[in-house]
């Protein structure tokens, strides 16, 4: 599906590309038979392990795949004791498959259908871990996606102001992790300007400690368009600066 | 509190034995995980479902009994991916005490309508020393991975058995401990192991064995592990391990001063009593401050004994006893910099989870930091991993009441509480063994569940309509009782009001 690789997914290590076609008929769930190595997971092109390999170490992320296999793997065998995390869509967005360590799937008999669909993918040491985004955004850095749970396209920025955007950003943040060490104000408009009204209430900035990670919700959602980063100073809280 | 850890050869094999097919993670709202929508079966005993709540967006409170009240059940199923909501912990004062959850929830913020939505009794801690007998205040040693403020706040305890596949029988102890781990906006279940040296900073190859973090020098509470041969002289009683030569590190989140001679106070326990030696350290690494009882004063030396003192705002203080006093005299009292390494392993996975230097780093070191934005909390047996049972000893018969943190297949994190009937007569109201648990949790579709601690300090509070955090749970004690640290659910984003 969609590939719209976001400019921190910049440095993607892509896995190796393995082509191995095999012969024989279109596999079916009784007739298994992929080859893939001990520790990683594989992807194949076709049902039941068969057709063209994509070998994948667990441990090294891919937030969007080489063309050749967008949209293409059919089954998976995860041989690795990471669970294997399937998406729709780059930057892990969409829908989410999760393959048990030491599971075998043929992607078209479970119930999210992302056969011919997966576009990224990733190892993570538990299940939930398949339903994050967040470990992409490095310390220091506050971080917007554009799905919740820190999960599709990403966005960071280290600046103690970003008062705009810009096109490519503004209103489409879902959910944020500030994983600096300030506090994080948003506002509605560019300019650190603007503000929502609620339940007969003005607010003025939309508030992300540091440290933590959280979906947007309304009146918030889909509206962010720049922010300020603070810190408590004479005596005053940090907020107070926002 | 303290806990046993058993034998769990079947559930190793369990574990190893995992099923084939994929596991199917359909949109929210499917049905295929979380509170059951009628009864639950606790110990051969059909709960019912009692209520069905939404406290807070995204949080579902299920509140399970039986006809009897032998047992109630609360079931909180957190999903943050719809909702703001940010998960944490809390050591409330410091390291070196216990507060109740309610405290420790309140003190979080000042803002009554920012306080969490709600929050459990944490790890195992170290109920055998007592600062306040006549309010049961406890001191407040984790025992085990401690992590906060991208800081290990207590080193790894509670050692696990390594079964032999064939026999089943126990053959050793690997140094790890079970940990909930709350990061990344989900929780996470696995077993961690510290290292930690302390070294010249110029010379690498003379270092020592840092025996703790925040703790009593000579006491180490939930210490099961394999004899050290160069460390002979340690004593384990019940559990607590008792060692006169060690170095223990203090950083600024004990939140007290540092323990002097003899805090203990117990005349069968001499471990404590040597006066040492301590160091503070700046935070630059520096060495402000050495104190040894006898010593002649000049430079960073004092003569006094350890303990008393305040850990400098972003630095440490290490205090030595036995061989450990002797060598923070002869090198970070000789005026010998020093530099403490740390190094936290994930066993579960093998991968280095931090691998940090306090001062001066050596020559090409590559610093791991830990995630300033990660809490783990110690925990006890790991119940279900995967999806899989893991808790299966061949026998289990301690009832106790019981808290439990996990994830189910959407990564929500789940928070269960099991309270026995108060008083009751019934033989079951002491509670539910851990294998009951692990079964009830599974029943809940739980993929990941581990044990935290239970009995007395089983705790779940809820925040009111006013602000406060009051529990919804009843206890074993007379009141609350006072623990170590607390995991919760907090407010991930609110609007400031003009």
């Amino acid at each position: 599906m969609r590939q719209h690789l976001p400019r921190a997914v910049m440095g993607m290590l892509l896995v190796a590309l393995v082509l191995a076609v095999l012969p024989g008929s279109r596999a079916t769930a009784a007739s298994w038979t992929s080859h893939c190595a001990a520790g990683g997971f594989c992807l194949y092109d076709q049902d039941g392990g068969q057709g063209a390999e994509l070998a994948n170490d667990p441990r090294v992320p891919v937030q969007g795949v080489d063309p050749a296999w967008n949209d293409r793997a059919r089954s998976v065998d995860n041989r690795s004791p990471y669970w294997a995390c399937l998406y729709a869509d780059a930057g892990y967005g969409g829908t989410v498959q999760a393959v048990r360590p030491g599971g075998q799937a043929t992607l078209a008999e479970l119930g999210t259908h992302l056969d011919g669909k997966v576009t990224s993918f990733k190892g993570a040491k538990s299940k939930a871990g398949c339903f994050t985004g967040y470990e992409r955004c490095e310390t220091g850095r506050l971080c917007l996606f554009a799905e919740e749970s820190g999960r599709g396209a990403m966005t960071s920025f280290t600046e103690d102001e970003v008062r705009d955007y810009g096109a490519g950003w503004n209103d489409r943040t879902v959910s944020v992790f500030n994983h600096t060490a300030k506090h994080a104000c948003f506002y509605p408009e560019n300019g650190l300007t603007g503000s929502w009204s609620a339940n007969g209430s003005t607010y003025r900035a939309f508030v992300v400690l540091s440290g933590d990670s959280t979906f947007v919700p309304a009146p918030y959602a889909g509206t962010l368009s720049s922010d300020r980063l603070v810190t408590a100073a004479g005596g005053r809280p940090a907020t107070d600066f926002c | 509190m303290k806990h046993t850890l058993v034998r769990r050869a079947a559930a190793l094999r369990t574990a190893t034995a995992l099923g084939l097919a994929a596991s199917v993670l359909a949109v929210p709202g499917s049905g295929l995980a979380g509170a059951a929508d009628t009864g639950i079966v606790l110990g051969g005993i059909t709960l019912a479902q009692a209520s069905a709540t939404t406290p807070f967006p995204g949080i579902t409170r299920t509140v399970y009994q039986d006809a009897d009240r032998t047992w109630t059940v609360n079931v909180l199923d957190i999903d943050p991916s719809r909702a703001p909501i940010t998960f944490d912990g809390s050591i409330g004062q410091g390291m070196y005490t216990t507060q109740t959850v309610q405290e420790m929830l309140e003190q979080t913020t000042g803002v009554s309508s920012r306080r969490p939505y709600l929050g459990v009794n944490g790890g195992y801690f170290d109920d055998g020393v007592v600062l306040d007998p006549a309010n049961r205040i406890f001191l407040g040693d984790l025992g085990g991975t401690s992590l906060k403020n991208g800081r290990l706040l207590s080193e790894a305890g509670g050692g696990r058995y390594v079964y032999d596949t064939v026999t089943g029988k126990a053959v050793g102890l690997r140094p790890a401990n079970s940990v909930l781990m709350l990061q990344n906006g989900r929780p996470y279940i696995t077993e961690l192991a510290t290292g930690l040296s302390v070294q010249l900073s110029d010379d690498g190859a003379v270092s020592r064995k840092v025996d703790g973090v925040n703790r009593l020098p000579g006491r180490a509470g939930h210490c099961l592990r394999n004899t050290d041969p160069a460390n002979t002289d340690v004593t384990v009683v019940g559990g607590v391990c008792f060692d006169p030569s060690e170095i223990v590190e203090f950083t600024p989140e004990f939140g007290a001063r540092t323990p002097a001679p003899d805090v203990l106070r117990q005349t069968d326990t001499t471990t404590d009593d040597d006066p040492g030696v301590e160091v503070l350290f700046n935070a630059a690494g520096v060495a402000t401050a050495c104190f040894r009882p006898g010593a002649a004063p000049g430079g960073i030396v004092s003569d006094a004994p350890r303990g008393g003192h305040d850990v400098p705002p972003g630095g440490r203080a290490l205090e030595g006893t036995g061989d450990g006093a002797t060598w923070l005299w002869d090198n970070a009292c000789a005026g010998k910099p020093v530099t403490l390494h740390t190094v936290i392993t994930d066993t579960r996975f093998g991968d280095t989870l931090a691998d940090t230097w306090f001062g001066r780093a050596p020559a090409g070191a590559v610093e791991q930091p830990i995630d300033p934005a990660l809490y783990a909390t110690p925990a006890g047996d790991v119940l279900i991993r995967d999806a899989s049972v893991v808790y299966q000893p061949a026998d289990d018969t301690a009832r106790a009441w019981r808290t439990a943190g996990g994830a189910d297949g959407f990564g929500h994190l789940f928070f269960v509480t099991v309270e026995g009937q108060k008083g009751g007569p019934a033989p079951l109201a002491s509670g539910a063994t851990r294998s009951e648990f692990a079964q009830l949790l599974k029943a809940l579709n739980l993929v990941d569940a581990v044990n935290l601690d239970g009995g007395g300090s089983t705790t779940l509070n809820l925040r009111d309509q006013n602000g406060n955090e009051p529990p919804v749970t009843t206890t074993t004690d007379s009141s609350p009782r006072h623990v170590a640290d607390t995991v919760y659910a907090a407010v991930g984003g609110y609007g400031l009001a003009r």
